[in-house]
């Protein structure tokens, strides 16, 4: 189907879609883009529209708090109009679970994709060329590896916030980090698996045939590493949407009144919500659940499919 | 150097690092003739193959000493003094080299088709997808390959032994090189292919005037199949020259030896 693994001739060859944990994370995975991408399309409440009551009336969009009878619809219980209820501030928790969704699926493909490719060009440049740029590239990822992510993440993080840095923003530099931290393994794991794809027979005849390097490079190394690429790619997604949710959980991410699955988390900070109103935090924390168990069976997947 | 030669290797000391495997060794050869270089495992056979091709870096190795003359259209380069742009220019186009187990001389994960295109897009970069396919053809049954069709859209592994190796001879074709390089090509096939491989690569040294050198470590196909003979011992050449002298008077004991273990 989507992929002819046998094409690679190292995995069992196998259709991806015969392994049932495979599929269940596939369908998984696509709910949940469906969930954060598509069905915000046909509801007209905002991510962080405030519902108001006013005797007894739901109402929704500007209102004072100092007109007379005007309440905030805040803590509902879960109910028709409020499938999983209000929280704290009167917003509708699905509507802010499918765009918490939207940020923390975009975050993470975007925070891959960058990631793949930078440490893809790193791994393919430092294991191609060998000796000095190979040193050169691989004690940078030593060095950079010795950095602990986790604070310098935080500490930029505040500090964007001190330079009034628009909190939408702020996301991407949470994104560039990530990204960055994150590529040095793709080059190790890259660098790795070009040393023993340059050594193949087939890449001497290629050049004893006369192609050129970037042809090499491009049209026979890089499609032999794609294997190892897709699945670290996939398995990361997870790894991104977890740290994500973390670091928002924390106040260091997207900050309130913005919607992701980790800053509605932290309403649990909150003990009266942890106690009675598990409808606040419980489903983001089942969707980051799901999110990252749907990517991780999926890379699983092909990995058995790619690489045995 | 003289016209008629397209190789002539003088005084070529080869090796890696402190390992020496050539030891100052001389031979030519010369144009539209099959050398053939015969000699035991780990003589220096390869090495000198991938010398000539400036490819012995890629295992680590480095030339140390002496010419490898390349006779390139009236003039002639020394191969160990080529940068790598100018190799590249050089291989493929003008020698070219025939692996010992073609099932992995061919990428696992591109079809034959678009290998063989690469190549040939690689001297021609605007010729059409159509123009290009049918020359391929033409090289397929060049190489005795009927069934282009199906080859064209296979993969490497989908191929027998034989079909691989014949269509990396197709592949070298497609650049019309004045040298190959044939290193062990029939060593990975049965008897009956071998003598097939043979052929196909003799006709193409009638046909197209190209000069070959045919590794091996068999005496006897060296003699049915070349034109002249190097022998080769421990990096060493130790005795050289046509076939019907080496069959007839072989002067070193190696020689005796090697003639001797055919019958």
């Amino acid at each position: 189907m989507l992929w002819r693994t046998h094409a690679f001739g190292l995995g069992r060859g196998e259709n991806i879609l015969h392994d049932k944990r495979t599929v269940f994370g596939i369908v998984l995975g696509l709910a949940i883009i469906i969930f954060s991408f598509v069905c915000p399309l046909f509801i007209s409440h905002g991510e962080y529209e405030i519902f108001y009551i006013k005797d007894g009336i739901e109402l929704s969009g500007d209102y004072s708090l100092t007109e007379k009878g005007i309440k905030i619809n805040s803590f509902v219980p879960p109910t028709a109009s409020h499938p999983l209820g209000t929280d704290k501030e009167g917003r509708d928790i699905l509507i802010r679970l499918m765009y918490g969704g939207q940020i923390s699926l975009s975050v993470a493909f975007i925070t891959i994709l960058l990631e793949g490719l930078l440490g893809t060009v790193l791994g393919l440049l430092a294991g191609y060329f060998g000796r000095r740029t190979d040193e050169l590239i691989m004690r940078f990822v030593d060095v950079v590896n010795c950095i602990p992510d986790l604070p310098v993440i935080l500490i930029l993080s505040s500090l964007t916030t001190n330079f009034s840095v628009n909190p939408r923003h702020k996301i991407y530099n949470l994104v560039a980090l990530i990204a960055f931290f994150g590529a040095m393994k793709v080059t190790r794991v890259v660098r790795g698996q070009v040393l023993y794809i340059k050594e193949q027979e087939y890449i001497l005849a290629a050049t004893a045939v006369g192609i050129g390097t970037y042809r090499k490079i491009i049209r026979h190394i890089l499609p032999n590493v794609m294997p190892q690429i897709i699945i670290m790619s996939m398995t990361g997604v997870g790894f991104v949407i977890l740290t994500e949710s973390a670091l928002s959980f924390l106040g260091f991410g997207l900050p309130y009144p913005y919607a992701s699955w980790g800053n509605m988390i932290t309403a649990v900070s909150d003990f009266s919500v942890l106690a009675k109103h598990a409808n606040i935090w419980f489903p983001a924390g089942a969707l980051i659940f799901l999110t990252v168990l749907s990517f991780n069976l999926i890379g699983e997947g092909l990995k058995e499919a790619l690489i045995g | 150097m003289e016209l008629f030669m397209i190789l002539k290797i003088e005084n070529l000391s080869a090796g890696f690092d402190k390992n020496q495997i050539l030891k100052n060794i001389s031979f030519n050869v010369p144009k539209g003739k099959i050398v053939a270089l015969v000699g035991n495992s780990g003589c220096g056979k390869t090495v000198t193959g991938l010398s000539v091709m400036g490819l012995l870096k890629w295992y680590g190795g480095s030339t140390s000493d002496g010419e490898i003359l390349y006779n390139y259209n009236g003039n002639t380069v020394d191969i160990t003094k080529l940068s790598e742009v100018e190799l590249e220019k050089i291989r493929g186009s003008e020698i070219s080299m025939i692996f010992q187990n073609p099932q992995s001389s061919l990428n696992p994960i591109m079809k034959i088709g678009s290998q063989l295109e690469e190549v040939l897009k690689k001297d021609n970069q605007n010729i059409s997808q159509s123009d290009a396919k049918d020359i391929i053809y033409d090289r397929f049954k060049a190489v005795g390959l009927y069934d282009a069709d199906r080859i064209y859209n296979s993969y490497p592994f989908q191929l027998s032994g034989g079909m691989c190796q014949r269509i990396m001879i197709s592949m070298c074709l497609l650049s019309s090189p004045s040298l190959i390089i044939a290193d062990e090509p029939t060593t990975f096939l049965d008897c009956a292919t071998e003598a097939q491989i043979l052929t196909i690569l003799k006709n193409i040294n009638l046909k197209n005037k190209c000069s070959i050198i045919f590794i091996t470590h068999n005496l006897k196909l060296a003699l049915e199949f070349a034109d002249n003979i190097v022998v080769m011992n421990n990096g060493e050449i130790v005795e050289s020259g046509e076939i019907s002298e080496i069959f007839n008077s072989p002067k070193h004991p190696f020689t005796i030896r090697l003639l001797n273990s055919i019958y």
